[in-house]
């Protein structure tokens, strides 16, 4: 039991080293400041570690996690209902954007409808393939395939409506 | 051609994630968190079974409610509140009532709530798979970690050693899991149970045991050879044990010892026998004779400063040493008047016989018996002077002594529970036999809040602990088994 303990944590601090920086980094491009990207890279950790032993994929389950504090920390600071507004308006864009400024493009993330929101962040931001995300989400392949097409259609149609 | 909206949500993706650092020190508070959330779902989980087993065979229907709480979004946990807490349950359940997680095949989560995560059945049944207290449970020591939140040792039947815990300051009760340990035999088994919150806990006397997730599942410190653990208390992340050089065997396992050591380690590493260093000051102290043995007892810090609190010791020739709670030198703080020395330790519990010592509200509280007579000592200043207070009735002979709120203190004897409401000017029999108290008294005594407070009688056959909520105006045994 003790030698299971100690590979158990040597496993945890494993993961913990090998992502930590990396997941909040990712959460850093979701929210405003790094003490927010710290507090939920933290927390997913904490919720990963209360259910370790039983996980198949900690890794997944970690994204996973940090993805629906991502949409709570959304949904406290009033992002989402802002975004949808910007979403159906076509607010003016800032003729200085670049890319770097995450705001914009984040801003019209945070207002995709939720069903095509997880998709999206888990395929294209988190890295996972659609197999992994359709496992992750419980829905078949298609329906995660189509879930991300009419995600980048609604993102494209968002910048280009901001662009004009 | 290239759509250009395309291009600029591509950027955006493709964008390297610049990476973010922990602060150090971040796992380990990541993991400390995540250790007592564990906890505290094992005991919410333990606490659920409870109800389930005393309805699930006229109400099914509480049954599937409590079951589809093993499926949770991953983002979307629901903690036991914080008034609840720890101690993760231990015996199998009937097969008919085993509330396992629903695996996401047969009640496919909703795409937008219930994201799946497939858990493996071990990740929950060791909390979940029951709460029943073991049979004919005999309790032989008791620890409460809030006003609610508690367990208590002792052995059972079929398992032997066996916990049960108690959200409700024993009003209730449900099996924890266990040490494989045993009775107190010579240098094995455990009779003495602490923890220190809802995760970490220590079952001792005069083997080690350590857990960290409330009781689930429980490591044996390897002791040096001949060491036995006589006493431990814990505070403020730190647990200190008494370590001891004997030879006595069966239940007495802490007679015969030629020296005493106090040990302490940080609680989040007290499993591994490298985490615990000896106390300078504290260190091969001579017992002086076979029959000697040593009182460990703390004073919590204040709550701004919890680390502010003191080790006191008192040492088998009488000196009182005290120092800081993490592991600095223990100094002599003065010296116990004659007749107060520890002296034999009572069977099966490695408990003094003759001195009993206590802290409350900034006085110390020295119960001596080895004059024959009980004779209470308050110290207000560190333990310099012992002025002795009027003459203690004698009903039987102490066992143990606590001390609550601001005067209460309480004397367990072989004969009951003498009481005093105004720091030991006073004295009132509160339990004996004569008042339906058990025929042989208890065997230990404490308060946890000034108003709560908690005795085991001697005889553990009768498998109940005692119970005050009024600050001991009243008592009432509560049965140590499942409802």
């Amino acid at each position: 039991m003790a030698r299971l303990r100690l590979a158990d944590r040597a496993a945890a601090e494993e993961l913990f080293n090998a992502s930590y920086p990396r997941l909040a980094g990712w959460v850093r491009r979701l929210v405003d400041d790094d003490e927010t990207a710290h507090e939920i890279a933290s927390e997913a950790f904490t919720r990963l570690l209360a259910r370790w032993s039983g996980l198949e994929s900690p890794h997944s389950y970690l994204y996973m996690i940090a993805t629906n504090l991502v949409r709570d920390h959304w949904r406290k600071t009033g992002r989402e209902r802002k975004a949808i507004a910007t979403m159906t308006a076509g607010a003016p864009r800032d003729p200085s954007y670049h890319p770097a400024q995450d705001v914009d493009v984040r801003t019209l993330i945070e207002g995709l409808p939720e069903r095509l929101r997880s998709p999206f962040l888990l395929h294209y931001y988190g890295g996972f393939g659609v197999r992994e995300v359709a496992a992750m989400l419980g829905k078949p392949e298609g329906t995660i395939k189509a879930d991300l097409y009419h995600a980048r259609a609604k993102l494209k149609s968002a910048i280009g409506s901001a662009g004009d | 051609m290239t759509d250009p909206n395309d291009d600029e949500l591509d950027r955006w993706l493709n964008e390297d994630v610049q990476l973010l650092p922990p602060a150090p020190g971040t796992f380990e508070r990541v993991r400390s968190r995540a250790r007592h959330r564990k906890a505290r779902q094992a005991l919410a989980s333990a606490a659920a079974l409870a109800v389930v087993i005393v309805g699930g065979v006229s109400a099914p229907a509480i049954i599937s409610s409590l079951t589809s709480q093993g499926g949770q979004e991953p983002g979307q946990e629901t903690l036991a509140d914080g008034s609840t807490g720890t101690i993760a349950p231990s015996v199998s359940p009937p097969s008919t009532l085993s509330p396992q997680p629903q695996p996401s095949t047969t009640h496919p989560p909703s795409p937008a709530s219930s994201p799946t995560v497939k858990l493996s059945p071990s990740a929950l049944s060791p909390h979940r798979a029951g709460a029943a207290v073991a049979g004919s449970f005999q309790p032989t020591s008791i620890t409460f970690v809030s006003s609610r939140l508690g367990a208590v040792i002792g052995q059972g039947q079929p398992a032997g050693t066996s916990l049960a815990g108690t959200d409700d300051y024993g009003r209730s009760w449900f099996g924890v899991s266990a040490p494989a340990a045993g009775a107190p035999d010579g240098a094995n088994g455990v009779s003495q149970l602490r923890f220190l919150n809802e995760a970490e806990g220590f079952a001792f006397g005069p083997a080690l045991w350590v857990t960290e997730d409330g009781g689930a599942s429980w490591v044996q410190v390897g002791l040096p050879s001949g060491v036995r653990v006589t006493d431990l208390e814990t505070v403020d992340g730190q647990v200190l044990a008494v370590w001891g050089r004997c030879q006595g065997g069966g239940t007495d396992f802490a007679v015969d010892c030629n020296r005493f050591t106090l040990e302490t380690a940080a609680a989040a590493s007290a499993g591994q026998r490298s985490a615990w260093r000896p106390v300078p000051g504290a260190i091969a102290l001579h017992a002086g004779s076979s029959s000697a043995s040593a009182v460990l007892t703390l004073s919590a810090g204040a709550t701004t400063d919890p680390s502010s609190g003191t080790v006191y010791l008192l040492a088998p020739d009488g000196r009182l040493l005290a120092g800081g709670l993490t592991g600095q030198r223990l100094a002599v703080a003065g010296r116990v008047p004659a007749g107060c020395l520890p002296g034999p330790p009572q069977h099966g519990t490695g408990t003094p016989s003759l001195a009993q010592l206590t802290y409350q509200s900034g006085s110390l509280y020295l119960l001596c018996s080895g004059s024959g007579q009980m004779v209470l000592r308050v110290s207000t200043d560190g333990g310099q002077s012992w002025p002795q207070q009027p003459a203690v009735p004698q009903h039987g002979t102490a066992t143990s002594l606590a001390a609550g709120g601001s005067s209460l203190v309480i004397i367990a004897t072989t004969e009951g529970l003498v009481e005093s409401t105004d720091n030991g000017q006073t004295w009132r029999l509160a339990v004996s036999q004569g008042r339906g108290g058990p025929g042989t008294g208890f065997s230990y005594v404490g308060m946890t809040t000034p108003s709560q407070g908690v005795a085991l009688p001697a005889d553990t056959s009768r498998h109940e602990v005692w119970i005050t909520r009024d600050g001991g105006q009243s008592w009432r045994p509560s049965a140590v088994r499942s409802r």
